[in-house]
């Protein structure tokens, strides 16, 4: 129980950190998804399960905090978690590469998600200019923020982890 | 035979993972259109998110000097390296006291506006988060319906108009800005000989600058016009700034066009906003002065 309520609480300081915090560094109010930093690098040290699991509280916060369109966020965190959890088995954990790369994936795997809602909303808009003011920027930020974020989750699952052999629970 | 435990096939969870896919793709679309709401767990979300971005919008300002301070510092060192000490306590308090001047400014401009505008009840509020702007704009105030804010009350600054609440919760609200694709603003050209009526409405293409829709071609709108709310709609009140025009283009269909808006409100720098909690008739223009046999001004009283 300490251990989900230990993850649910790095789940909202994260989510205020985006919100309260970083949209000061922001451009044309684009600024980074930890949260979706968060489920991937998370996905990748616990497998598709666990991944999905965590992709669906964090979708939830996201939506029910924010008044964004509700329920996108949470599709999308899903099927990525799903997708990066299954091949967690198939790479390289350690390396260095690994959470700037999978950074770029899933944030454009999230954007297309999210446009292919929007066009089916009734939205319209022109995907390369959306993609050249929005898509591109997003990007970077996530790239500066993945390994962060990733350390920063390693060290809280290892952490609970030890916890967890500890207490034999 | 074996008491090894079966771990569940990967069928079952592909499954289940469809089926909440599924659950939560039909919440997508009776949500997207405001059919559907989660008012209690929406509101429970935003209580327990209030201290965190409470504490972390507080910080905020603490960075922001900072940042501003090493730049300065540094700067300073390059020109004098003799008055670096002197400069830089001189700063320190110089940063503070001009931290103090621009918050003061600015909440003298609210209360400018504030007693400016007596046909409104303003409430002040403080911006606490701010949601990525990717595909739609929120921001999340200190101010919840513990001081009497509630749904779909318009929120301005001294410069203009902002957005509207769409979840009042206890201690914090979701507003949701002009900018947002979801938001449409009835308006109109503020110029006399125009007062072309349109709809402000965010665009997905360009998250700092809504648009004005569903212009007749050959309606007499120029670059520059001031646009104001109509006070159609019924959520915000008439005569509340929107912005200026920046360019007119053609709508797809021909028979229509748009015009860009370059709005008064500067959304990148919003600290501070007010809550319209209730609003009355404007009070009567003062009557204008006609100029009697003697060349006296004398009020017409007809």
């Amino acid at each position: 129980m300490k251990k989900y309520a230990r993850w649910f609480l790095f789940l909202i300081v994260l989510y205020s950190l985006q919100t309260s915090l970083l949209p000061i560094i922001s451009y044309r109010g684009i600024s980074p998804d930890l949260l979706l930093l968060l489920i991937t690098s998370f996905a990748l040290l616990e497998g598709a399960k666990y991944g999905t699991l965590m992709a669906l509280g964090a979708g939830l916060l996201k939506g029910l905090g924010s008044g964004t369109f509700f329920g996108i966020d949470t599709f999308s965190f899903m099927i990525i978690a799903f997708f990066v959890g299954r091949s967690y088995n198939q790479v390289y954990r350690e390396a260095k590469l690994l959470p700037l790369a999978a950074s770029v994936g899933v944030t454009t795997l999230h954007y297309l998600i999210f446009a292919s809602f929007m066009f089916m909303l009734g939205f319209r808009f022109s995907p390369l200019e959306h993609m050249q003011s929005v898509l591109l920027p997003m990007l970077l930020y996530q790239l500066v923020f993945s390994y962060p974020v990733h350390r920063l989750t390693v060290k809280m699952d290892a952490w609970t982890r030890r916890e967890w052999s500890q207490n034999g629970s | 035979m074996s008491s090894v435990k079966q771990e569940p096939s990967i069928y079952n969870n592909i499954w289940a993972l469809g089926l909440v896919l599924f659950g939560l793709f039909c919440l997508i679309l009776l949500t997207s259109f405001n059919r559907v709401g989660f008012p209690i767990s929406s509101k429970v979300t935003g209580v327990v998110l209030f201290p965190f971005q409470g504490g972390f919008s507080a910080a905020v300002d603490g960075v922001t000097s900072a940042t501003g301070f090493i730049y300065d510092v540094s700067t300073v060192y390059e020109e004098n390296e003799r008055l670096k000490q002197e400069v830089e306590e001189l700063r320190k308090e110089n940063l503070e006291a001009s931290e103090y001047a621009a918050e003061n400014e600015r909440l003298r401009a609210l209360l400018g506006y504030k007693e400016a505008k007596t046909q409104f009840d303003l409430l002040p509020a403080r911006v606490i988060a701010r949601e990525n702007a990717t595909w739609s704009s929120m921001i999340v105030i200190n101010r919840g319906s513990n001081e009497g804010v509630s749904d779909l009350m318009p929120v301005v600054t001294d410069k203009g108009l902002v957005g509207h609440v769409i979840e009042a919760g206890p201690v914090s609200s979701k507003v949701r800005l002009i900018l947002d694709p979801r938001s449409s603003v009835g308006t109109l050209v503020q110029r006399p000989e125009s007062r072309v009526m349109g709809i402000v409405e965010g665009d997905i293409n360009n998250a700092v600058s809504p648009r004005m829709v569903n212009i007749p071609l050959v309606a007499d709108v120029v670059e520059g016009d001031m646009i104001i709310t109509s006070g159609f709609g019924g959520v915000y009140p008439k005569g509340i700034m929107v912005g200026k025009v920046a360019g007119l283009k053609n709508a797809p269909g021909g028979l229509l066009k748009y015009a860009v808006i370059d709005t008064s409100v500067d959304f990148q720098r919003l600290e501070e906003v007010l809550v319209i909690i209730a609003s009355r008739e404007p009070p009567p223009a003062p009557l204008p002065k006609k100029e009697d046999k003697n060349g006296d001004k004398k009020e017409d009283t007809k």
